[in-house]
């Protein structure tokens, strides 16, 4: 991938400030500006806000308070429903705290959440890989897009979760069911995404590539490949999300062994705090996963904007 | 898209039909009782249709579907309005709102069957959980998002804030919230699933797992097919409305 | 002209403004000492302007010189930092009746046809049924806009949507007119077309209008007055009367008086350009 930095960096960076935006959003750090006393308002003036939008807040509380407030208010309302409503067994917040260290110590759990999340990373890989290949065809050759394009989105619609039952007979109850169910959850998405990605680029982008006489991979990977990276990386994005759901499906459905099926065991035993950790940690891992891909997408895109 | 093209694309449409036929009968053949071939598949979805018992499965899942996707409509759209048009509760849940989308349903089942059973209210719930983040947040973005040049127009002629949510962001958010409700349902589909697979066996779930117990190939394909049917009819009809109401959204950019 | 020093110049307190004789002829809008503030940037500030009753006063500025703002702030729509605006006499304390705005991305609601969009002000109002019946197909057929009334924005070119713009701002029979570039983001030829019917227009039904521009030829051709805004903050550097009696015509475009105003103001603005270039150098 070539830096588009090489122009422009030496000179003419300054703009004058009259071209600067007036909106200048309030708050945010910058507290050095902030410090300076603004002039009293006027005492006499009747009413405190006007019926018309000003860009500036005035006395709000921070975000963060209000944020952690709701947060604290939440956790409370769950530790008094569980303990008024629920019997002992249920899982709540005091108690799931309680129960992190001595559940991130188990190793068993480790071996657990690293069947299922390996399972994900692996069957994501295996299903980006081909769901590229066929989505990066579909976009840009009619015949193979009207050949799969009513399977791939008759299936892309399908839950997979109904397709797990399928599976078990077609694979039986291991964990290479797992894998390829997820493989399966996680190429449908990265295909439908890719296709569309490759399918819409500007024209204009076609016309100049055709004037400069590009050769067919120019078009394909330089450039209908690269217009589909940022589609891909949502495709994956959703896909990740499916493949996590089909993975804990398998393992509930099969008893394969994983963080989701011992979520089942321990729910089952009166140990759902314990088994609340799980969810956490599987959570964690999908919020993680997306939020590496959008910092690769903003490191490695600064074209697309956000 | 040239008129020309059009008999070529039915054309291939009906070749990747028949490619489809042959190489499921073909491999039924090879693969023997684990796969079904198409006749057979066919043959039992009819013996399914006969019997009552699809009707009768569909019925009983699509009073789950239909009442969770009713609840977190009813629930998601207003809750997405108010958490975005007034600053102080946007700021307070937000991070809730997608903290909570953010958690995968299916490991909740577990817990939920444990405190509630497995009765209709819980597999309602299971939906509800599956449905409602996409409506409400597209609420949320639809009503966050109304261009401040039609609140200035609105303001400008002294509209009041009841008038500006009849006149403004109540239209003005109506395009989200179908691409929101079209998300819900495709949620409420996963969730009708999750729910009769995993919280006891009952309607499509039943048909599901029953076909899989007993190497009943034909039977599971019949019913994953028929449930694919449905999925796509009712991902086309949402996104047909979504497409109508697409237009002015363009239009605004302008 | 004095500059006042960036950060500094606001006024301690608002004063009061002359609420001046008002009524026709009178003085309409009077802005006093006005200035606003985004966090420590200053946008404008001291600006001092009176718009009488049937004239017309257009303001010219480099981007980001805080027209648009001064003009949002004459509508109610933005908060004074410090001093005031006053209509008739009323200090402007939030949107005002009687005070029109056309905007510059026209605001258009994209689910209300051509009809409701023009009827909304009058909505708002609480205008009697009737009154709303009369008064909306009149002005949009005085934009020219019959037989689009069923329309809906997005079937309309930009130039016919500023119309319903035009038309919703008219219909509620304003005494100011504020006009935030109305016709930026309008091509070339259409905008020339509207130019003119907007005065045709107003000389039809004269009152208060403020019109925003980039433009300097349209500043010159539209305004009674020019109103040149520059420097940061900026302030105002100097008032041009216009001098060219209406009807203006397309004839005015190629009139001495007209080249000559165009350039002066052209002059006062590179001015601006040159300087900050040499500072960026």
């Amino acid at each position: 991938m070539t830096k588009r930095t090489g122009t422009g960096t030496g000179t003419g960076t300054r703009e004058p400030a009259a071209g600067r935006p007036v909106s200048v959003p309030a708050g945010s750090g910058s507290s050095a500006t902030e410090a300076v006393p603004l002039p009293a308002e006027p005492s006499g003036t009747p009413q405190a806000v006007p019926p018309g939008p000003t860009r500036r807040e005035r006395g709000k509380p921070p975000a963060w308070l209000l944020r952690t407030g709701t947060g604290l208010l939440l956790l409370a309302l769950w530790e008094a429903a569980a303990r008024l409503l629920g019997s002992e067994f249920v899982a709540r917040p005091t108690a799931v705290a309680a129960a992190i260290p001595e559940v991130l110590v188990t190793e068993t759990f480790w071996q657990d959440a690293w069947a299922t999340v390996g399972a994900v990373v692996y069957g994501v890989l295996i299903g980006a890989v081909a769901g590229m290949v066929l989505g990066l065809a579909m976009g840009r050759i009619k015949v193979v897009r009207w050949f799969f394009t009513s399977y791939v989105s008759g299936l892309y619609t399908l839950p997979m979760v109904a397709v797990v039952p399928l599976m078990t007979i077609w694979l039986g109850y291991t964990s290479e069911t797992r894998l390829v169910a997820v493989a399966l959850s996680a190429f449908l998405p990265i295909v439908v995404t890719t296709a569309d990605g490759s399918r819409a680029i500007p024209k204009e982008y076609l016309d100049v590539a055709h004037t400069f006489r590009a050769r067919l991979h120019h078009i394909w990977f330089g450039i209908a490949l690269r217009n589909a990276i940022p589609y891909l990386i949502a495709g994956m994005q959703l896909a990740i999300a499916r493949a996590l759901v089909t993975a804990v499906a398998v393992e509930f459905l099969a008893g394969v062994p994983g963080l989701g099926y011992s979520i089942l065991q321990q729910t089952r035993s009166f140990q759902q705090n314990e088994a609340f950790v799980g969810v956490i940690l599987l959570t964690l891992f999908v919020v993680g996963a997306r939020a590496l891909l959008t910092l690769a997408r903003r490191r490695f895109l600064p074209w697309y904007g956000r | 898209m040239f008129a020309t093209e059009r008999p070529a694309r039915w054309s291939v449409y009906a070749l990747s039909l028949v490619v489809l036929a042959v190489v499921w009968q073909l491999a039924a053949i090879e693969a023997g009782t684990l796969l079904a071939s198409f006749t057979e598949t066919m043959a039992r979805l009819a013996e399914l249709v006969s019997s009552g018992e699809l009707g009768s499965a569909l019925w009983a899942s699509g009073r789950i579907f239909l009442t969770g996707l009713a609840l977190s409509i009813v629930l998601g759209l207003p809750l997405g309005l108010v958490f975005a048009r007034f600053p102080l509760v946007t700021a307070a849940v937000e991070t809730y709102v997608y903290a909570l989308y953010a958690i995968p349903v299916i490991t909740l089942v577990p817990f939920i069957l444990a405190g509630l059973g497995f009765d209709f209210r819980a597999k309602v719930l299971v939906v509800v959980l599956s449905a409602i983040f996409p409506i409400l947040i597209s609420a949320m973005e639809g009503a966050r998002s109304v261009p401040g040049r039609l609140l200035d127009v609105a303001h400008s002629y002294g509209s009041r804030e009841r008038q500006l949510w009849a006149d403004v962001v109540i239209p003005y958010t109506v395009p989200y919230a179908i691409t929101g409700i079209k998300q819900g349902i495709a949620g409420a589909l996963v969730g009708t699933i999750i729910a009769e697979l995993f919280l006891n066996a009952t309607g499509v779930g039943d048909l599901l797992i029953r076909a899989s117990t007993n190497y009943d190939s034909a039977g599971a394909l019949a019913v994953t097919l028929v449930i694919s049917v449905i999925a796509v009819s009712l991902m086309g009809a949402s996104g047909a409305v979504e497409r109508r109401y697409a237009r002015w959204r363009e239009g605004l950019s302008g | 002209m004095t500059r006042s020093p960036a950060g500094t110049g606001a006024v301690p307190t608002a004063r009061p403004a002359d609420p001046g004789p008002g009524g026709a002829g009178g003085p309409r809008v009077v802005v006093s000492r006005a200035g606003v503030r985004y966090g420590d940037l200053t946008v404008f500030d001291g600006i001092d302007l009176t718009i009488q009753d049937r004239e017309i006063v257009s303001i010219v500025g480099p981007s980001g010189c805080g027209k648009t703002t001064l003009l949002r702030s004459i509508d109610g729509l933005t908060r004074l930092d410090s001093g005031s605006v006053s209509i008739d006499g009323t200090v402007v304390d939030g949107p005002t009746p009687g005070v029109s705005m056309v905007f510059q991305h026209f605001g258009l609601f994209p689910w209300k046809n051509v009809y409701n969009n023009v009827a909304y002000g009058l909505k708002l109002q609480k205008a009697p049924k009737e009154r709303i019946a009369q008064v909306v197909p009149e002005y949009i057929d005085l934009v020219g806009l019959s037989g689009f009334e069923k329309a809906f924005p997005h079937q309309l070119s930009g130039g016919m949507q500023q119309r319903a713009g035009l038309a919703r701002a008219l219909a509620v029979e304003p005494q100011v007119l504020l006009m935030d570039e109305p016709f930026s983001a309008i091509d070339a030829q259409t905008r020339e077309i509207l130019q003119f019917e907007l005065l045709r227009i107003w000389e039809s039904r004269p009152i208060a209008m403020l019109f925003v521009t980039h433009s300097i030829e349209e500043a010159v051709l539209m305004g009674d007055r020019v109103v040149v805004l520059k420097g940061r903050p900026s302030h105002i550097h100097e008032v041009i009367d216009v001098g060219i009696p209406h009807p203006r015509t397309r004839d005015t475009l190629k009139s001495a008086r007209f080249q000559d105003v165009t350039a002066h103001v052209w002059d006062l603005l590179m001015q601006d350009v040159i300087e900050a270039e040499r500072e960026v150098g």
